[in-house]
């Protein structure tokens, strides 16, 4: 009797509908994950695979790995398609395609396996209250494993870092210079910022305090008198703890444009 | 030992109508020991998880832990695979179980974002289509991956569909293939050696290859394209078994879709596959299992001869009746035992194969035509150094040395040679079972051969240039080799009821097989977790490789021309959306790694529009896999890296009208643009 068949092939689709609105709400990370993940590996390839071989018999494994197969296949071809097009690779040329194959080879299906008198049976899981718990605690096992990984380590000896950076005048505002210093040392720190033309201070910053991880940024003004065509402009970093010893030293030539 | 007749298939079913269905349903509804193995799996993937967090404390737990743990996942599951109680359906999911765990493996390494070099590459070729929905963009480092987007169309879907980011769409996409990977396997061997016993072993031996559990597992192409090849030759295996059209045609038309789906996928997949399937239709139409016979027949007859000669000439002795007496009865053993086989599958897939080509060439000459210039020096290279090597024109590498001039410890030098040494070890025995097997299914020879490749790329693997292509190779030799370990150990080694020993013994081959394969696929300096993300206080901190990297994009902008070092370039490219010459580029070599500043060089910043030079000063830059993390300190002021010399890092300084914007420390960026408006120069 086809009526099995029929059954489970409307349950097919019903899935893949509510699948598809779920999805489509993206209200819900889960199920957009979810929704994503059967559209790109499972539905398109199984609904085809049903429409390609409406009354062959194949095992589990291998209609699960004929469906995932399928499903890889025509996201690829599907994308080269895309392309060819002038919506491209987007999230909802993607629907269109991969929603448009499922319903046209479920269409098929549905057709080729009309008159199909071969009747589909579950399959027997098997599985008692033991092996499931024991399934459970592999998962849960897996899952500490996850965890410990997915901790941050704190410091063990890793070296922080500062960033100091200078930037040529943009020919919109030729007289100005963009200074920044960037702390990742993994502690608060004091820094002293000087700039120089030509061996000459023309500005300084002597206590800059930054907590890690976060920047500062300034604007400094080139005035007429204090740097000229051809100079070498430089900014050199101390650290407060250290103010002898240069940490960081940019430089560039004023060339105004 | 008895050679036995090729049993027949044990439970899978193919073509069976209902009622055997339910019958082989129920007799495959055991579980087995497959849940208490899984928490077995899991309580290795836990020890690892504990290893690589003891890594990131710079502890000498690390190690002992990481192995303590490969082992727990490995030896109990080879235990129970090599056993015959166990049902298809425990085989099929012990197989599973281990391969998904050992991939877990590779995620708890990496499990923030993507650290290996290649990952960089294809994580830029991702970000390019999720920003301009387009295909076929650039790519400075490794040019030819654009045209080759499989990986990157699917993950970029995944993605764009999904909301989640490109590293944990990528983790989605090779997780898939892998399952893809053992699923194909195991079916393949099965369908071949009608055995899902065989199928089982061959599943886990095949996991035994040198770079799979940590560079096949990576955000990378090859990675999709070699499960694609192994389900190819599943479906075109299926198709030849089937002698219905309508079991035929549609297995025909799947496999020219997935052949498709793998030219655009990967190149080297596919010539693999191209060449691997002429083979298989030669082998299967020129009947050389015919030819095998005859020479069998011959062997015995010549072999009679001889002994009539020598017993003729009174030189036959006692002792030669004994060595030789066996001999033509061990050759007619073969001959009666062998199986005739399903005719149907007699005729190889040369319609398959013929589009393979076609396809293959095709989008070779018409999209990706970067590939020839890609791969010829590569292959050249290699088959110039293997030649000069036999003609003692150079010196074979430093074996167990690594680059950085790195010896592995003693134990895992034996380990190593001890792993090649057992699969020479076993092989014979697989390849006689193969010999007898020859006319049930023509992939068995077939197979056979692909299996002698390995002990080929042995040789290879002797000489700088071709490791690596020996290396990359192995993984698809190891395709032909498990099949041959299996039946060795299946048909000839452990043919019967196994002995709790004989799993012990046979668990500690797998695990010296194993663990010698990670040994000689893997650098030593980054088989743990290493630290590229830390947390204090709830601040995330990363190295200055990527800091910099992000710093390029923010401020600069995307798009700029850069020459860099190894470790640097894949954070600029993919972090930063840079052009970026890394130091494998001869660009970039000659930038970033010659002391000397002069007209070539200037030359090449004009050509090239290098805008910025990064300039790293720790000689770890020049790894491109170990050289993105954090350097440790180890308790002193300053870290124990070492530093190239100071003429080659400070050149820039040297050389008038170069900007110097950017300091962190290590990394130095430099501005060249007086120099790309520059008149060239002789």
């Amino acid at each position: 009797m086809p009526r099995p068949v029929r059954k489970v092939f409307v349950s097919a689709i019903i899935i893949f509908v509510v699948t598809l609105v779920v999805f489509a709400a993206v209200s819900w990370p889960t199920a957009r994950v979810f929704g994503a993940l059967m559209l790109v590996f499972l539905l398109p390839g199984w609904v085809v695979v049903m429409a390609l071989m409406p009354r062959t018999t194949l095992g589990i494994p291998q209609r699960i790995l004929l469906s995932i197969v399928t499903s890889v296949t025509l996201v690829i071809l599907g994308g080269l398609v895309l392309n060819l097009t002038p919506w491209g690779l987007q999230p909802g040329s993607w629907v269109v395609l991969l929603t448009g194959i499922t319903l046209i080879a479920g269409v098929v299906a549905w057709l080729r396996m009309r008159n199909s008198e071969m009747a589909w049976h579950f399959p027997h899981v098997g599985l008692g209250i033991r092996q499931v718990m024991l399934f459970v605690l592999a998962l849960g096992i897996t899952g500490i494993a996850l965890r410990v990984a997915l901790t941050p380590p704190s410091l063990h000896g890793e070296q922080g870092y500062t960033i100091l950076w200078m930037l040529t005048p943009d020919p919109k505002t030729p007289n100005t210079l963009q200074l920044g210093v960037d702390n990742r040392e993994f502690s608060e720190m004091t820094y002293n910022v000087i700039v120089l033309a030509a061996g000459r201070t023309i500005q300084e910053w002597p206590s800059i305090r930054l907590m890690p991880d976060s920047q500062w940024e300034t604007v400094v003004e080139l005035t007429p008198g204090s740097v000229k065509s051809g100079d070498r402009l430089e900014a050199d970093l101390y650290k407060a703890d250290a103010p002898g010893i240069v940490y960081r030293h940019v430089s560039l030539l004023f060339i105004p444009k | 030992m008895a050679w036995h007749v090729l049993p027949r298939m044990d439970t899978s079913n193919i073509l069976a109508n209902h009622a055997e269905v339910a019958e082989v349903q129920t007799k495959v509804s055991d579980w087995g020991w497959l849940p208490a193995l899984s928490v077995f799996a899991a309580c290795g993937l836990l020890f690892i998880a504990l290893a690589d967090a003891a890594s990131l404390r710079a502890s000498s737990l690390a190690e002992p832990l990481f192995y303590a743990g490969l082992l727990i996942v490995l030896m109990p599951i080879a235990a129970r695979l090599i056993a015959i109680q166990p049902s298809r359906r425990e085989r099929i999911g012990l197989v599973v179980v281990l391969g998904m765990v050992l991939y877990l493996v590779k995620v708890l390494h990496s499990p923030f974002g993507f650290t290996f070099a290649d990952e960089f590459v294809h994580w830029h070729n991702v970000n390019q289509i999720l920003q301009t929905h387009r295909l076929f963009e650039w790519n400075t480092i490794l040019p030819v991956t654009p045209y080759y987007p499989g990986l990157e169309e699917l993950t970029s879907a995944l993605a764009s569909l999904s909301g989640l980011s490109v590293f944990y769409a990528g983790l989605l996409v090779i997780g898939v293939a892998r399952l893809i990977m053992f699923l194909s396997l195991f079916l393949l061997v099965e369908l071949v050696s009608r055995s899902a016993r065989v199928a089982g072993v061959a599943s886990l031996l095949f996991m035994c290859y040198p770079f799979f559990l940590f560079f096949s597992a990576q955000f990378s192409y090859e990675s999709l394209s070699l499960p694609l090849v192994l389900a190819i030759l599943f479906i075109v295996a299926r198709r030849e078994q089937a002698a219905n059209p309508a079991i035929k045609t549609p297995f025909t038309l799947l496999g020219l879709l997935v052949i498709s789906a793998t030219v655009v996928t990967h190149h080297l997949s596919v010539y693999f596959l191209a060449a691997f399937l002429v083979l298989w239709t030669v082998v299967a139409r020129w009947h050389f299992s015919d030819y095998l016979t005859r020479l069998v027949m011959w062997s015995q007859t010549s072999l009679t001869r001889f002994r009539a000669w020598l017993v003729k000439r009174h030189i036959w002795k006692a002792w030669l009746t004994r060595a030789v007496r066996w001999m033509p009865q061990w050759i007619c053993t073969w001959r009666e035992a062998d199986d005739p086989g399903d005719p149907s599958v007699n005729h190889g897939p040369v319609d398959l194969s013929a589009f393979t080509i076609v396809v293959a060439v095709l989008w070779l000459l018409l999209v990706a035509n970067l590939t020839i210039g890609y791969l010829r020096p590569v292959i050249l290279s290699a088959v110039v150094s293997v030649l000069r090597l036999i003609a003692r024109e150079q010196t074979s590498r430093t074996l167990f040395v690594t680059a950085s001039g790195h010896v592995p410890p003693l134990w895992e030098r034996v380990d190593e040679i001890g792993s090649v040494v057992l699969i020479g070890l076993v092989t014979p025995f697989g390849l006689v079972q193969a010999f007898r097997q020859r006319r049930s299914h023509p992939l068995v020879l077939t197979l056979a051969i692909l299996a002698m490749a390995y002990f080929i790329l042995l040789g290879f693997r002797l000489t700088p240039a071709s490791w690596e292509t020996a290396a990359r190779g192995t993984s698809y030799a190891f395709i032909g080799l498990s099949f041959i370990l299996a039946l060795g150990f299946v048909h000839v080694l452990v043919p019967q009821r196994v002995t709790t020993p004989g799993r012990i013994l046979f668990s500690v081959y797998v695990a010296v097989v194993f663990v010698g394969g990670f040994l000689s696929g893997w650098q030593p300096n980054i088989r743990l977790a290493q630290p590229y993300k830390i947390v204090i206080q709830n601040q995330t901190f990363i190295p200055q490789s990527y800091a910099v990297a992000e710093w390029t994009r923010a401020v600069l902008g995307p798009g700029n021309g850069f020459a860099s070092d190894f470790a640097n370039g894949g954070p600029l490219l993919a972090i930063g959306g840079q052009k970026v010459a890394a130091v494998n580029d001869p660009t970039a070599n000659n930038l970033v790694q010659i002391v000397e500043f002069g007209p070539e060089q200037v030359n090449i910043i004009r050509e090239q529009h290098i805008r910025y030079i990064l300039m790293d000063r720790r000689v770890i830059s020049r790894d491109g896999m170990a050289g993105r993390y954090f350097d440790r300190t180890a308790g002193q002021a300053v870290p124990t890296v070492a530093i190239l010399e100071p003429a080659l890092v400070e050149k820039y300084d040297q050389v008038p009208m170069v900007n110097r914007i950017l300091d962190s420390g290590y990394i130095v960026i430099y501005d060249m643009e007086a120099y790309i408006h520059a008149p060239p120069s002789s």
